[in-house]
């Protein structure tokens, strides 16, 4: 009887604060974590992702759970997780070891120049953060545009080194439009090209890339851009370092683990963990609406940067590009090439853009991780 | 149209998105220069390594 009643007091003392307005808003978030459910299992919209997060929002926002005076954190082991692995961006960056060693650089090698589209598409993110800083401060304004690098881990790390107010509603919003990709960008590319330009045919002529090049790639590429930005080295360097394990020759059984088990097991931590930033209280704001609204304007204004810029680049050259492969140019992979290449076969059946639009993608991881290196700085040097 | 100017002016923080402009350009000058020379130092790989078609 005597622990029932101590059960009672202690559940009667954590809810004793809330309002009737807590209550609905406690009833909207696990409606949210919910939908994230349905999302991933129903419309396997990043499933890995929004069924972690979905799940972690229900337990969160479930009356009593929040306990600020706990010694252990507020959310008890999530919230040992959240120090443990998010708060120093350990999870993100050991992810994307798993991530660089699943990445194929070799069509991007035997075309390089096609990693400008990378570069390109990368607009959005400026773009963003100059529209977020009307609304936001300065520190806050970064992190929101870093959505437009359609990165997840990559938002994470920029918005915990910029001590952000809005990880959570970043994370869903870069996680949310990376898988909304086929929806956002079709009507955006068709906007912006017309029929014949999407007819535009690009043969793919293969070159051999050497064993010796794959290697150096990744060690070059944090080299340059540890020196130019130094802020975003463990960014590249960890991806880097993980395409440098597949490529090596000598560390198969390493580079599977990376790919699968290390890459599994941090994304079922990540998802969980960062949804005790999806606690009511934090997340139903205006605000985040707002950032919602604004990392949709990043998704947009990216695709835009990339097909005006091949489009651009045409006014110059002889040789054609089709300009939907520059909006394959955001970081969201595969998903941004296969988008391009589904669309350049409804233009022309026989219009094979997989390999160029591919290889577009994959520089898009490199750009946005540089991208957002860049951001870092700003942010860290303001 | 002077007038949606100085009803832009009002707002607050509006004029932020112009300040802040020039860090769009810096970024994306920055983007490009290293992805510049990273394509660069990818085509001299490829040259000496053996690249070829």
């Amino acid at each position: 009887m005597t622990a029932l009643t101590s059960w009672l007091s202690t559940w009667a003392e954590r809810v004793s604060g809330m309002g009737p307005l807590d209550w609905v808003q406690t009833l909207v978030m696990v409606a949210i974590g919910g939908l994230l459910i349905f999302l991933a299992i129903k419309k396997d919209m990043e499933p890995t992702l929004l069924l972690p997060m979905g799940f972690g929002a229900i337990i969160v926002n479930l009356p009593g759970v929040y306990a600020p005076a706990s010694e252990h954190g507020a959310f008890g082991p999530l919230s040992t997780l959240f120090d443990a692995g998010i708060a120093n961006e350990l999870f993100p960056l050991i992810l994307f070891i798993g991530i660089g060693a699943m990445i194929d650089f070799g069509p991007l090698l035997s075309n390089p120049k096609l990693m400008i589209f990378g570069a390109a598409a990368q607009f959005g993110i400026f773009f963003t953060f100059c529209m977020a800083s009307i609304f936001f401060d300065f520190n806050d304004a970064l992190s929101i545009g870093v959505i437009g690098a359609a990165d997840g881990p990559t938002s994470i790390v920029v918005a915990q080194q910029l001590n952000s107010k809005y990880v959570g509603a970043i994370m869903v919003a870069a996680y949310s439009y990376m898988a909304l990709v086929p929806i956002i960008q079709p009507p955006v590319i068709k906007a912006l090209t017309t029929k014949k330009e999407r007819m535009i045919r690009m043969p793919y002529e293969p070159k051999s890339v050497s064993k010796l090049t794959k290697i150096l790639f990744p060690i070059i590429i944090t080299a340059v851009v540890g020196i130019v930005a130094p802020d975003s080295v463990y960014l590249v360097g960890f991806l880097m370092f993980g395409n440098l394990i597949r490529e090596c020759g000598v560390l198969n059984s390493l580079s599977e683990t990376a790919q699968k088990v290390l890459a599994n097991l941090i994304t079922i931590f990540l998802g969980i963990t960062i949804s005790t930033k999806m606690y009511y209280a934090d997340f139903l704001r205006g605000e985040t609406l707002l950032i919602l609204g604004l990392g949709l304007v990043a998704f947009i204004i990216d695709t835009a940067g990339g097909v005006l810029f091949a489009k651009l680049l045409n006014l110059f050259t002889k040789k054609k590009v089709n300009p939907m492969i520059g909006a394959a140019g955001i970081s969201a992979f595969p998903m941004s090439g296969r988008v391009v290449h589904k669309l350049g076969l409804e233009a022309d059946n026989q219009n094979f853009l997989l390999m160029h639009s591919m290889a577009v993608n994959v520089s898009g991881q490199i750009a946005s991780v540089i991208a957002g290196g860049i951001i870092l700085s700003f942010g860290l040097g303001a | 149209m002077m007038n949606l100017i100085n009803l832009a002016k009002d707002l607050p923080n509006v004029m932020n998105f112009v300040d802040n402009l020039g860090y769009m350009g810096v970024g994306m000058l920055i983007i490009i220069a290293v992805i510049g020379i990273i394509i660069g130092a990818t085509n001299l790989l490829n040259k000496f390594t053996g690249g070829k078609k």
